[in-house]
């Protein structure tokens, strides 16, 4: 065995040891190739690029690719999809409401602001629905209950208001304001 | 506690009509170019994230009116787009303030495509206050107004 140089033979083999060799695992999985902005390169499985419908339509126009250039994506947040995605997969081979809940729950809570906010575009860009609703829903929920000020440096955000306007705003959502604690 | 099942209830009202916000986020999609511009956003402020942007149709009312006001981008997405305020839900801490004037007021963003109204122990609505909001807005499909004690049962 050492001396064999038949590497596909051996991957085969592999596949055979797997404890259910259902049609789904012993099918060579294709592999697609994208490229990020920074010309980073990605390897996933088919069936996870497919989960990019971006992606999958380019593939629908042109099936004899196998390299897709992502331009407006670069390699951090694209990894952080990737990973999520490749999760939905099992649970879309194995239903589990409650773990995807958990995992997705965990997937954000663990992610910085930065994380969540770099990868909502892209989440946008490839138009993965559960991601993107999963991203801005986590946002949100950082947001809850937070004064102008804290979102302002939350987020690292210029007040470009003249200060007529912004006390003109100020009055008219005096009432929503009423004893709020500034954090 | 209280918080955790108004949050169920919440995204499941997302999940709902979640396809169109998507079809306002391409106009949002031209920013993409530039979205390396907030790499160094700990060192100064600038500009609001175009993530952002996409965030806002996620909040509440009380997260609203706080956005509006933290920059003018925001400001303006949050008031020439109808489709957050469609869905309004009015619980802690924003009940105990809110009036017939501030609920008509709040209401008239939706621009009479008001589908949902959720006023939780909001005591100061009084009959006439809602019976405006309900003229206004033919669209209504779902209203709840548990511990509204200013009403008539």
């Amino acid at each position: 065995m050492s001396s064999s140089t038949d590497s596909p033979t051996l991957t085969t083999e592999t596949t055979q040891l797997s404890p259910q060799p259902d049609t789904e695992t012993a099918k060579p999985t294709k592999k697609i190739t994208l490229k990020s902005s920074d010309n980073q390169i990605f390897e996933v499985e088919e069936s996870v690029a497919m989960e990019f419908a971006t992606v999958k339509s380019f593939f629908e126009d042109s099936p004899s690719t196998d390299t897709v250039p992502l331009p407006n994506v670069t390699a951090k947040p694209l990894s952080q999809v990737i990973e999520f995605c490749k999760e939905q997969i099992k649970f879309k081979a194995n239903p589990d409401e409650a773990q995807k809940k958990k995992y997705n729950a965990e997937f954000v809570t663990e992610k910085s602001d930065k994380d969540l906010v770099d990868m909502i575009p892209v989440a946008n860009y490839l138009e993965i629905k559960d991601l993107l609703d999963v991203l801005n829903q986590a946002v949100a929920d950082r947001i809850e209950n937070k004064s102008v000020e804290y979102v302002r440096s939350f987020f690292g955000i210029d007040n470009d208001f003249t200060a007529e306007e912004e006390a003109a705003l100020r009055r008219e959502h005096a009432w929503a304001y009423e004893g709020v604690d500034e954090d | 506690m209280g918080i955790s099942h108004y949050v169920e209830k919440r995204e499941h009202e997302i999940t709902e009509y979640f396809m169109e916000p998507q079809q306002i986020l391409p106009a949002f999609v031209s920013h993409l170019g530039s979205k390396n511009r907030f790499t160094n956003r700990e060192v100064e402020p600038g500009p609001p994230h175009e993530a952002l942007f996409f965030v806002l149709a996620y909040l509440d009312v009380f997260e609203l009116l706080v956005m509006s006001e933290v920059c003018m981008p925001f400001r303006d997405a949050v008031s020439r787009d109808v489709l957050p305020w469609r869905n309004i839900i009015i619980d802690r801490p924003l009940n105990s303030r809110l009036s017939d004037e501030i609920l008509v007021q709040i209401t008239t963003r939706a621009h009479g495509r008001l589908r949902t109204l959720a006023l939780i122990n909001c005591f100061k609505i009084t009959d006439d206050g809602l019976q405006t909001v309900i003229e206004k807005n033919h669209l209504i499909n779902k209203l709840h107004i548990p511990g509204c004690s200013g009403l008539t049962p």
